[in-house]
């Protein structure tokens, strides 16, 4: 059985790019952000997080830079690219067509 | 039919896209190459603030000392997995894999000569005797006779 709050299956991916939309942030100001904006029913592990981060970056959707935090730590902060741009309204779009055919779906008698 | 809407979103992408992205990924891989080390600290680091922030909010929410001495513990393994995970993305895992096997079977060989010679000595044999047997053939029986119509012979 799933477990609460696990997402599904390739939507992180399009989470982190739309974290990332208003400006830089590193990975766990991505977490944070990602369980606030879904009313803390989303959790994004770490042994997840990183890794899609890291993917993300080498395909060259996230550009990454060190910089200091809110408390004056160094951090690694993330931004899109204009590349990463892109791939977040196409991804929006065929999330936004996916889960409306979906729930079509689901509403019929 | 999940299947079949990937595939067609897939094709709607174009293959130079794909490409160029492979590329861009590889190329940073080989650059990746030279800077190992500032990688695994930048991973270290990195993995250490998350844990570190984690931390803060959680005594900040007033867990007990017991419990958050737990919570470390469980985060160190996750860091273990994490790094790991994301050392592999950076490198040529299967390439680097399959290098580390090759060097192991020519280790076992070495150290094991005896071994190693009568696989080398069968091998040689077999390769050998096969084509002596065809070269005798192919002379004798597959090749045909230097004229023409040699059927009519």
């Amino acid at each position: 059985m799933e477990k609460q709050g696990d997402l599904v299956q390739g939507t992180l991916d399009m989470l982190v790019l739309k974290a990332l939309a208003r400006g830089a942030k590193h990975g766990y100001a991505v977490a944070e952000w990602i369980h606030e904006s879904s009313n803390d029913v989303l959790h994004v592990e770490e042994g997840a997080l990183y890794p899609a981060l890291h993917r993300l970056e080498l395909r060259g959707l996230l550009s990454a830079e060190w910089g200091s935090s809110e408390n004056n730590r160094r951090a690694k902060f993330y931004s899109l690219t204009a590349a990463g741009k892109k791939k977040l309204m196409e991804e929006a779009e065929y999330w936004r067509r996916m889960s409306g055919a979906i729930a079509r779906v689901m509403q019929t008698a | 039919m999940r299947e079949k809407k990937l595939e067609t979103r897939e094709s709607e992408e174009s293959s130079l896209e794909a490409f160029g992205e492979l590329a861009m990924k590889n190329w940073a891989r080989v650059k990746a190459l030279f800077r190992r080390k500032q990688l695994e600290k930048d991973l270290d680091e990195e993995l250490a603030f998350h844990y570190g922030d984690a931390r803060g909010k959680k005594r900040a929410a007033g867990v007990a000392a017991e419990e958050a001495k737990h919570a470390a513990q469980r985060e160190f393994g996750n860091a273990m997995r994490v790094k790991e995970i994301c050392r592999e993305l950076w490198s040529f895992a299967s390439l680097e894999m399959l290098w580390r096997d090759l060097r192991y079977g020519a280790r076992a060989l070495a150290k094991n000569p005896g071994f190693t010679v009568v696989a080398v000595l069968a091998i040689a044999l077999g390769i050998g005797v096969n084509t002596g047997i065809f070269s005798v053939l192919n002379g004798v029986a597959l090749r045909l006779l230097p004229i023409p119509e040699p059927n009519r012979l």
